[in-house]
């Protein structure tokens, strides 16, 4: 009996071992098949986080990205770095003229040394292009402008008025030309007032109309009563159709109609105009104006160039200094991963 | 006696493990044949997702960034388009000749490429880029993943800051695949297995697409699929 035991405990062990190594090839199979699957998954996953944190990067950059662009003209430079998740990203800067800049945004891969990428070409306003823009003191539509109450400017960065000179602004020099005109027409392609293929009127390089009121530091209609020194400067001031501004202001004057100075009124720095201008009696603009409509200048009014109020107006409007993507196009292409 | 006993027994044992064995055998063959079909069906069915995965990733990321208005048409069932390949920062120059940082999926091809440059006085401008030479010494900053070149483009540039390059591209159904024009050649981009006259690209209105796919013969997946590739970034 004991020496017939193991020829029968042979027979089902070997249907045993038979049917687990069936049992053990079926399960190998289906978990290299998952382990694969998993892997592929992986990799499309990391490539995924990879682009989204590049692109994370660059949204981040505009979101908090302000005043104005310290980066060299040709040069470039990092803007922010970061960790989300065990995965670092980082946008730089890349300045490609005085205004337009590209952002370009990079994501780590976890699973290569590698790095997705994303850029967006922006633009960011400097006031040394803006200004450098004008062909003369007061750009009008039409209007019959007395040569007296607007006179041109022999030395364009001289100090006027009460304002001094701005002749050490890097970059001015070349960006403004001098003499200044007194007065002339609308630049061509009207690129900061009128339609001009670029949209909506008064216009102030990419800022459109919208972007200006949702921008402003201050509204402004009906009879508005203002009261700063002629360089207290007060950023954006968006004022509304027919809107008679009394008293004295200063900063970047936006009329998203016609507008006028009350007589003995007085505003110092840069002047953006969608309808008509009217200046009363004895009033005194002191920087750079364009009007789209008619100018109508009262009795022992003027208009006084100063390249260099308008230039600090600008300065001082912190809420215009950002980068803003450029309308139609601002995302450049989906560009592929680089080693690093 | 205890032989006898043991022999017959043993024969019970030999009759049971074997229709054991057999049903153990019909089990794991239903489990195998099972899992073939399954397999099969897998197969078959990533076969179509691939296909139509390939499709639309191609047709939507060219439509995403394609060469602008009028870029794109549709006629005879197929659609021709300006396909992206590339991006470009202008560095310095004048007139056509331009000192440039270029990154893209390939490199930029001269007399095949036209390129949409964004100026900063004119907005957007389409040239075509007619020579190209190799840079490292010009005035362009180290970008990673960007190399310096030198191009010459068809028109004087005033102040242009960037662009994307193009070339055209058509894609098509025929003869069983998703095909891509290559020159005068159709070549395809996935396997020959869709069904030709269920397969097709179409107008949708706005310079939109709308795509159906359909596999050849008894499908795995719900088929015909159709959707509509919009343009815009």
């Amino acid at each position: 009996m004991t020496a017939d035991r193991p020829d029968r405990a042979g027979f089902a062990l070997a249907g045993v071992v038979l049917a687990l190594a069936l049992l053990l090839a079926l399960a190998f199979m289906a978990a290299a098949a998952a382990r694969r699957q998993v892997a592929n998954a992986g990799v499309a996953l990391d490539v995924l986080a990879a682009e989204a944190a590049a692109a994370g990067a660059v949204e981040h950059a505009l979101r908090h990205l302000e005043g104005p662009s310290s980066v060299p003209v040709g040069g470039v430079r990092s803007a922010f770095e970061g960790v989300l998740g065990g995965r670092v990203w980082q946008v730089q800067t890349h300045r490609l003229t005085r205004e337009y800049h590209v952002l370009l945004g990079y994501g780590s891969l976890a699973g290569a040394p590698a790095r997705s990428r994303h850029a967006r070409l922006v633009w960011w306003l400097d006031p040394v292009v803006r200004v450098g823009e004008f062909g003369a003191v007061l750009e009008s539509g039409g209007g019959v402008i007395p040569e007296d109450a607007v006179a041109p400017v022999a030395d364009a960065l001289g100090p006027g008025d009460t304002h001094p000179g701005c002749e050490s602004e890097e970059g001015l020099a070349d960006a403004v030309g001098s003499p200044l005109a007194g007065s002339g027409p609308l630049a061509a392609p009207a690129e900061w007032v009128g339609e001009g293929g670029r949209g909506s009127s008064p216009r102030l390089g990419h800022l459109g109309r919208e972007a200006l009121v949702l921008l402003a530091d201050r509204h402004v209609a009906d009879a508005a009563t203002l009261a700063a020194c002629s360089t207290c400067w007060e950023g954006v001031v968006v004022a509304a159709d027919g809107t008679t501004i009394h008293g004295s202001g200063a900063g970047v004057l936006v009329a998203l109609g016609s507008a006028t100075l009350a007589p003995e009124g007085r505003w110092d720095g840069l002047v953006l105009v969608a309808g008509d201008l009217t200046l009363g009696a004895g009033a005194r603009m002191v920087g750079l104006a364009r009007v789209r409509g008619t100018t109508t200048i009262g009795t022992d009014a003027s208009v006084v160039g100063s390249v260099c109020a308008a230039y600090r107006s600008l300065r001082a409007a912190t809420s215009l200094h950002r980068p803003l993507r450029i309308p139609d196009a601002s995302l450049l292409g989906p560009l592929p991963p680089v080693p690093g | 006696m205890v032989a006898g006993e043991r022999h017959g027994f043993a024969l019970v044992e030999m009759v049971v493990t074997t229709a054991l064995l057999l049903l153990v055998v019909q089990a794991s063959w239903w489990v195998v044949a099972s899992q073939a079909r399954a397999a099969a069906y897998v197969v078959e069915a990533g076969r179509a997702a691939e296909a139509r995965h390939v499709t639309r990733h191609l047709i939507g990321s060219e439509l995403a960034f394609d060469g602008g208005q009028g870029a794109v048409t549709v006629e005879s069932g197929e659609v021709r388009l300006r396909g992206f390949r590339g991006i470009v920062a202008f560095c310095a120059g004048s007139g056509a000749e331009w000192w440039v940082n270029v990154s893209g999926l390939r490199e930029a091809v001269q007399e095949r490429d036209s390129v949409l440059v964004h100026d900063g006085r004119l907005g957007w401008l389409a040239a075509a880029l007619v020579r190209r030479g190799g840079g490292g010494s010009g005035p362009c900053p180290d970008l990673l993943g960007f190399q310096e070149e030198r191009w010459e483009l068809d028109r004087d540039l005033e102040a242009p800051v960037a662009g994307r390059f193009f070339e055209r591209a058509g894609y098509r159904f025929s003869a069983g695949a998703f095909r891509t024009l290559v020159g005068s050649a159709w070549h395809p981009v996935t396997e020959a297995s869709l069904d030709d006259g269920a397969s097709s690209v179409s107008p949708a209105g706005g310079g939109a697409v709308r795509v159906s796919v359909s596999w050849d013969g008894p499908s795995p997946l719900d088929e015909p699929v159709s959707w509509t590739a919009w343009r815009g970034r």
